[in-house]
């Protein structure tokens, strides 16, 4: 165990179940006909029913249960073909029925689970306890008034899946990996978008520490964190407080944080004692949801094929590192411009490994700059894999095809245009043919006899200036091998 | 059945009662409980709880909704019965405490 | 007067022939519901907007075109309805300036046959109550007096349904049946009231008590009224996605056929002590009547009758708990100034109802409590066994005839002090409700001092139409002509 902490006491162990709030892509929302559409004018996309006027009630979509089911299925997880919505009672100006409708006593699937690659290249099964379809609340504002906050609403009501992990984790490193692989699967088949910074994706930590080996201690949750590095230092920061609670005598209280992004550090809300629960009770509003088994087998049939499959077979047909698997199934968009520059019109599959530096070294490095997403390259996946055709025919060379690279994502003139026209175009073509290069030797040998005497001599290091000059001549388009083959033979003669 | 702590019911209930009718009630809701608790002899074994009519009859996906938008921009209409607002916000007491 | 002594069958053939028109009829309506203030029927009067109403279906009708058999017949609405631009309070301080922003659906089916609307009709608070006693508007006085000259509850919660059209104040009312809420009322205000099976008619835009329970229903002075407005109230609303999709019925359509042959249960645990002897008379009378008519007449046994209030007084104030929920102060209703917003709701909830619903949230809330949930299911599964019970008995016999009440309406001032015994008002209402299957109450005689009594029809999921042909029959063969005292008082026969 390479997770243990080492503390004054001995080591330590860390614990940590993650639920994912994921909202749900959808046009509108779970349970009315308003928009979803993020960044709208406060209380526009609000209906009667997200407002809970009098007299409302909830309609389940269709398409929401879906996509959780299109998640469940991606998550290898068990569709529970009856499943029910609760209600869960609080009062918050943001909640507007006083209740949010949840699935409490019967989710939608259970039983998931998600592989992590750990630090040492090995793989780890992460249990998915269960995905539930629920509302998102709405949000308030503070900072408007000086003894009010303000209600908008266009928020309630968007549909949510919470996906709650087994306390499976152990370091901050699995937790950042969990999260940024079901980030990945989500946008993937298209049920989230994974936006931590705008809220569409949003993490409580569960996380307590304890003795290898010993049962679980008493546990902290960290509400509402929103970004992979803040799950890392919340899970450092109470990770330590833990320990050192315990190890000068404390004890860890059951408790609910939050973090704060700007000091680093978790700070408790203010305890709600005896809540008496969530009074979680059916919703009588909403019929059961009869699922037919042919339907999720539907679902199942249409899904995509799934990152971590993507990645298996790019490691296993395409001969890729694991770490260039990764990055290039990091979304749908880089695998499909990977594949799409793999192969040609006819079908047939250019060299993967080159194509996979290309674009990871390459076209990452344009793209990182101009701050663009691959979706938007300026160079597309057609025009790699001519270039990478033009390599492997030896038509330019390695440093050539940089330029090559660099006239396409940069000459507007060149916008779209096949490598091999621009090779054509701007005479990058590599002198392969014997005779003109054998001419530039001859020419430049018998200008330099004396040069060559002193190769004869020994001094080998000028024969690379000889090579130099020859490549000068013809702008860097002679096969440098040629070029070579023939020196030596003039040299030799 | 041990007594209703009331108080404690009050404060879980998020509602504030006058104490001229605090007694009244400490009885009037003690005997509905105990009334309550008489059904726990009752056999219920392998039956299923009813908690809506229509349990009995319900039919799938049927009453479930396409993904459109079709309703929202009703701002004014939802403003209009609210005891504190401005143009775009209901306003509340300022909240300290987030969640 | 004799406008008012019609029934709506009359009413709708004299406006189809033209010998009357609706304003006329709106008029006369108009002017009797002004002679009766003194029984505190109305909440909101909405008679400048019935006469506009009026005006309109006399245009339609003058054009040959009228929406409906009904077009143009006055209405009074159950304030529990929301009604669009008009005040809406469900008889509470909370909402007593709340101004409904929408039409409920079975108020827009009303005005899309063309009823006149003349306004909104007291009830207990939220529908909470048995005799109307707990409306923030005050009691509703039944128009029924005995010489003993004290003034008589109508039943609740549709109190002021109920006292509407025996006042004839309204030719016809909208109420809403939770418990009882349709037919207690009619029971003690001499008649008729139908609550279909859940699901029948829309709950979008009715404020919800029990959502499980509710159903919006018909009180009128006779058989063939209810089941004309029935008729344009019933029917699959998609805002509604706990209906399921039925066949549309004609519940005019089996009426006058014969009660040959047909089976009608009398179940024993219906015979109980709190029953009084002269309603018990009644029960076997008209039994024999139904016989003499050709049924036949069977002994039925309900096996868990008698748990049926407690489970009742479990599921009701629990789903009303949550129901209301919603109501607290901050998006609309009367909220309390307060030090903060906690503050704000317990207030605001302290100020905006009264005592029975308090009562009733705080009993919801203990049975929703953590450690009392399994105490809830418990109930929940009793609830199963009373539908079990009936749907065992339909397989036996067609329709089950019961009294609607132990005892006729008692004097306001001898209300029980325990609100238990209050709750016994409920006791054969209760099933119905638990189980979600149809029932009716029709007048079939007095009392030894003069009072309303009614009996019960109970049928089974959907079968509304035959339940009208049973009443009918019922109804001729009891021949309950008399007029409440109030009618007699004012003339207004």
């Amino acid at each position: 165990m390479t997770n243990l902490i080492e503390g004054k006491t001995g080591l330590w162990e860390v614990v940590i179940g993650l639920e994912v709030h994921a909202q749900i892509i959808s046009e509108s929302k779970l349970f009315s006909s308003s928009s979803t559409l993020f960044g709208s004018e406060p209380n526009t996309n609000v209906s009667f029913i997200d407002a809970g006027l009098p007299g409302v009630l909830p309609r389940p979509n269709k398409f929401c249960i879906e996509q959780a089911i299109k998640t469940g299925l991606a998550l290898d997880g068990e569709i529970n073909l009856v499943s029910y919505f609760d209600r869960k009672h609080y009062f918050y100006p943001d909640l507007p029925f006083g209740y949010q409708i949840t699935q409490f006593y019967k989710p939608i699937m259970e039983h998931g689970k998600m592989l992590i690659e750990l630090e040492d290249g090995t793989t780890k099964l992460i249990g998915i306890t269960r995905l539930h379809v629920e509302q998102d609340a709405g949000k308030l504002l503070h900072e408007h008034h000086p003894n009010k906050s303000f209600v908008d609403l266009n928020r309630a009501g968007v549909g949510l899946m919470e996906i709650v992990s087994e306390p499976d984790i152990r370091s901050k490193l699995e937790a950042a990996t969990y999260v940024n692989n079901l980030r990945v699967l989500l946008r993937s088949i298209g049920t989230c978008d994974g936006n931590m910074e705008e809220g569409s994706m949003r993490c409580d930590i569960n996380i307590s520490v304890r003795k290898p080996d010993e049962d679980y201690r008493t546990r902290v949750e960290v509400k509402n964190v929103n970004s992979i590095k803040f799950l890392q230092q919340a899970i450092d920061f109470e990770v330590e407080q833990q320990i050192a609670t315990w190890e000068n005598g404390g004890e860890v209280v059951q408790e609910t944080k939050l973090f704060d992004p700007s000091s680093g550090k978790t700070f408790s809300l203010r305890k709600k004692e005896d809540s008496g629960g969530y009074r979680y009770v059916r919703d009588p509003d909403i019929l059961p949801l009869m699922l037919d088994k042919s339907y999720v087998d539907e679902i199942r049939e249409a899904l995509p094929e799934l990152p971590q499959d993507k990645k298996a077979r790019f490691i296993n047909d395409y001969s890729l590192s694991a770490y260039e698997a990764t990055i290039l199934t990091e979304n749908v968009e880089t695998s499909d411009f990977f594949e799409k520059s793999l192969s040609n019109a006819y079908g047939d599959i250019r060299n993967p490994k080159l194509v996979a530096n290309w674009i990871t070294t390459n076209l990452f490095a344009l793209l990182n700059n101009s701050g663009l997403k691959i979706s938007e390259s300026k160079i597309s996946p057609q025009q790699l894999g001519e270039m990478i055709d033009l390599i492997e025919e030896e038509v330019i060379s390695s440093k050539i095809a940089k330029e090559v690279f660099d006239i396409m994502w940069s000459d507007d003139k060149f916008f779209g245009i096949s490598p091999l026209e621009i090779v054509e175009v701007k005479g990058l073509k590599q002198i392969t043919d014997t005779t003109e290069i054998a001419a530039l030797v001859d020419k430049l040998c018998n200008e330099n006899a004396d040069k060559i005497e002193q190769i004869k001599a020994g001094k080998d290091k000028l024969l690379g200036w000889f090579v130099g000059q020859i490549m000068k001549e013809t702008g860097g388009k002679a096969n440098p091998e040629v070029v070579n083959s023939l020196l030596n033979k003039k040299i030799s003669s | 059945m041990s007594d209703v702590d009331l108080e404690r019911l009050i404060r879980l209930t998020n509602i504030d009662i006058e104490p001229e009718i605090l007694e009244k009630f400490s009885e009037s809701v003690k005997n509905i409980l105990q009334w309550t608790e008489e059904l726990q002899s009752v056999d219920t074994t392998g039956i299923e709880p009813m908690f809506s009519v229509f349990d009995l009859f319900n039919k799938g996906l049927e009453n479930l909704r396409e993904d459109k938008v079709l309703d929202g921009n009703v701002r004014d209409a939802i403003l209009l019965n609210a005891p504190d607002k401005n143009d775009m916000f209901i306003c509340v007491p300022k909240v300290i405490d987030q969640e | 007067m004799s406008l008012l002594n019609l029934s709506v069958k009359e009413l709708a053939d004299k406006l189809k022939s033209k010998e009357i028109s609706s304003v006329e009829l709106t008029t006369a309506y108009i002017e009797s519901s002004n002679k009766a203030d003194e029984l505190n029927i109305y909440i909101t009067k909405t008679f400048d907007l019935a006469m506009e109403q009026a005006k309109q279906s006399d245009t339609r009708r003058n054009k040959g075109e009228p929406l409906s058999d009904i077009d143009g017949i006055p209405l009074g609405i159950k304030d529990i309805f929301l009604t669009k631009g008009v005040k809406t309070t469900n008889a509470s301080a909370f909402l007593k300036d709340f101004i409904a922003p929408y039409e409920s659906t079975i108020t827009q089916n009303l005005l899309n046959a063309g009823m006149v609307s003349l306004g909104k009709l007291n009830l207990d608070e939220f529908a909470m109550g048995s005799a109307n006693l707990t409306s923030h508007f005050g009691p509703v006085i039944n128009p029924w007096k005995l010489e003993d000259g004290k003034n008589r509850v109508p039943g609740g919660s549709s109190g002021g349904s109920s006292a509407a059209v025996a006042a004839r104040a309204v030719p016809v009312a909208l109420g809403t049946d939770t418990g009882g809420s349709i037919r207690q009322p009619a029971s003690f205000c001499g008649l008729v009231g139908m609550k279909p099976t859940y699901g029948t008619c829309s709950r979008f835009g009715t404020i919800a008590f029990a959502s499980s329970l509710d159903q919006a229903g018909v009180l009128s002075r006779n058989v063939v009224d209810n089941a004309m407005v029935l008729n344009h109230m019933a029917g699959y609303d998609e805002k509604d996605s706990s209906m399921i999709k039925f066949n549309k019925q004609d519940f005019l359509s089996k009426i006058g056929q014969s009660i040959k042959g047909v089976k009608i249960g009398l179940p024993k645990e219906y015979f109980s002590d709190q029953l009084s002897a002269e309603i018990k008379d009644y029960w076997t009378k008209i039994a024999n009547a139904l016989k003499e008519e050709g049924a036949e007449i069977i002994d039925i046994s309900l096996p868990h009758t008698q748990y049926a209030l407690a489970v009742y007084y479990m599921v009701a104030p629990s789903e009303a708990y949550s129901n209301l929920a919603r109501f607290d102060g901050i998006r609309y209703g009367s909220r309390a100034e307060a030090k903060d917003l906690e503050d704000t709701y317990k207030q605001s909830r302290k100020q905006g109802w009264g005592e029975e619903v308090k009562r009733r949230i705080l009993i919801g809330n203990y049975n929703l409590l953590t450690e009392n949930f399994d105490k809830y299911v418990k109930a929940a599964k009793i609830r199963k066994l009373i539908a079990n019970d009936f749907i065992d008995a339909f397989k036996k016999v067609d329709v089950i005839l019961t009294p609607t009440t132990t005892s006729p309406a008692f004097a306001i001032d001898e209300q029980p002090s325990n609100p238990l015994e209050m709750y016994y008002n409920d006791l054969f209402t209760v099933t119905a409700n638990l189980a979600g299957l149809p029932a009716i109450s029709i007048p079939v005689g007095l009392s030894n001092n003069g009072l309303p009594i009614g009996m019960q029809l109970i049928g089974n999921y959907f079968k509304e139409s035959d339940l009208y042909a049973y009443s009918y029959i019922l109804e001729q063969k009891a021949q309950f002509s008399e007029l409440s005292s109030f009618v007699k008082k004012h003339n207004l026969n």
